[in-house]
């Protein structure tokens, strides 16, 4: 029984760091332990690959992400749509203030709607993304401060090196748009809509919200029933529900 | 199937292209769940062995980084079949019909001479990642963390979680689920056994 206490001795056997009484001693049980054996060396492999290709990773993700979303998409086509099996809960807490605007706020004003649907918390962290991390987690230090000029300098150094860095656009349009450079965020956001990363399908939904904010309410709606048009689109269950909100 | 398609197909999967993904499933997938159908599966099961195989090409293309000859329609196909004999195999229920054994034939002898090379460390790390595709996402997180060799302190910054103590019995949950989802596969005993 591979125990929390030999975890740690494993940890510690492959980073190097035990000392030689304690390394001696676990040689010694790997020798007669074929099941520890067997850990380490699943361990180790675990160890390698992430550490080694954590940018393989990262774009591995990607792809498992897109053939799920395929498949929902092609079952979903076909009548017979999977059960789904994330439940988002977010999604959830804003149907339901949605359906709080329908009862009590029906002359909700724009500012409010997008006070109520804009949520930044919830961009993918930075700090989890390998080799970007000392550039980019500076820019989102400077975000989640609300510094969001310091934030767009930061990023547009970053993007000279890395110019289609979905994130790093990410950022950069809704850092523009909170400064309420309208233009500057939509050119942003047509750069990541134009790109070839996942987060492009995000595009439309951080465009829809710069229409929102900038109370340009035929854009908002059109940008929206742009969105709707693809139901693996980001946001889409939130649109829908804007969108019948405004008309 | 021509060559440019095949191209498509090839690039959409490796790259996570959604819309070439799809252009797959149409093209394949109906074929795949007939098969599952006929032998003893559900329509459900044909989705899941869709869905696995494909992860699991994906996995190995990726990996082997080398251009694909041949169809890819055919490949796939047989890449499904052996993943649902595979599974009925584990569940001991494999009955072939006469007509299926003959068109498995047929497509082998493409998937074999694909998928020799490296068959062993391969398999071991594709059985690895689809293991790890199965865990809840936020173990998912807190592993990449841990393999990444973040210090404790900082995934417990990352993650939000109040102390070490509580982010050390987390990771511990999830790499013990991970490894015994290795294990238990029917397919890792066939690995260790071919040493």
């Amino acid at each position: 029984m591979i125990d929390e206490k030999t975890y740690e001795h494993i940890d510690g056997y492959l980073k190097g760091t035990l000392d030689e009484d304690t390394r001696n001693n676990f040689e010694q049980r790997l020798q007669s332990d074929s099941e520890l054996r067997e850990e380490l060396e699943i361990q180790k492999k675990l160890y390698e690959h992430f550490e080694v290709h954590s940018e393989e990773e990262e774009r591995l993700q990607g792809v498992m992400k897109s053939i799920e979303d395929a498949g929902k998409a092609y079952h979903g086509l076909h009548g017979r749509r999977k059960k789904l099996r994330y439940f988002i809960p977010v999604a959830a807490s804003i149907v339901l203030l949605v359906g709080y605007f329908m009862f009590f706020g029906s002359s909700s004003s724009m500012d409010s709607l997008y006070a109520e649907y804009s949520d930044w918390d919830s961009l993918p962290s930075l700090t989890e993304r390998g080799t970007e991390v000392n550039t980019l987690q500076k820019a989102a230090d400077y975000f989640s401060e609300k510094s969001y000029a310091e934030a767009i300098s930061a990023l547009q150094t970053h993007l000279e090196k890395d110019p289609e860095n979905p994130l790093a656009l990410s950022y950069l349009g809704l850092s523009h748009l909170e400064m309420q450079n309208y233009d500057e965020a939509i050119k942003t956001f047509d750069l990541l809509q134009n790109g070839t990363s996942l987060d492009r399908n995000k595009a439309l939904w951080y465009k829809a919200m710069t229409y929102l904010k900038a109370k340009d309410e035929a854009n908002t709606i059109s940008t929206l029933e742009h969105l709707l048009e693809d139901s693996n689109n980001y946001k889409h269950k939130e649109a829908n529900e804007l969108l019948k909100t405004l008309q | 199937m021509s060559a440019e398609n095949t191209n498509y197909l090839y690039n959409s999967l490796i790259q996570g292209d959604r819309k070439g993904i799809l252009a797959i499933y149409k093209l394949v997938y109906p074929k795949v769940q007939s098969f599952v159908i006929r032998n003893s599966g559900a329509a459900e099961d044909a989705e899941d062995v869709f869905q696995k195989t494909l992860m699991q090409l994906a996995v190995r293309f990726r990996q082997r980084n080398t251009p694909f000859t041949g169809s890819f329609e055919a490949y796939l196909y047989t890449a499904c079949l052996n993943q649902w004999r595979r599974i009925l195999n584990s569940e001991k229920k494999w009955v072939t019909k006469q007509q299926d054994l003959e068109s498995l034939h047929e497509y082998q002898e493409i998937s074999i001479s694909q998928t020799e090379e490296k068959e062993d460390e391969e398999e071991k790390w594709i059985l690895y990642r689809e293991m790890f595709e199965l865990l809840s996402d936020n173990c998912k997180e807190v592993l990449r963390l841990l393999y990444k060799k973040l210090p404790y302190a900082k995934i417990c910054e990352i993650l939000g979680y109040s102390s070490e103590v509580v982010a050390r019995q987390r990771v511990f949950k999830c790499r013990k689920k991970l490894s015994s989802l290795i294990q238990k596969d029917p397919r890792y005993k066939h690995i260790m056994a071919q040493r």
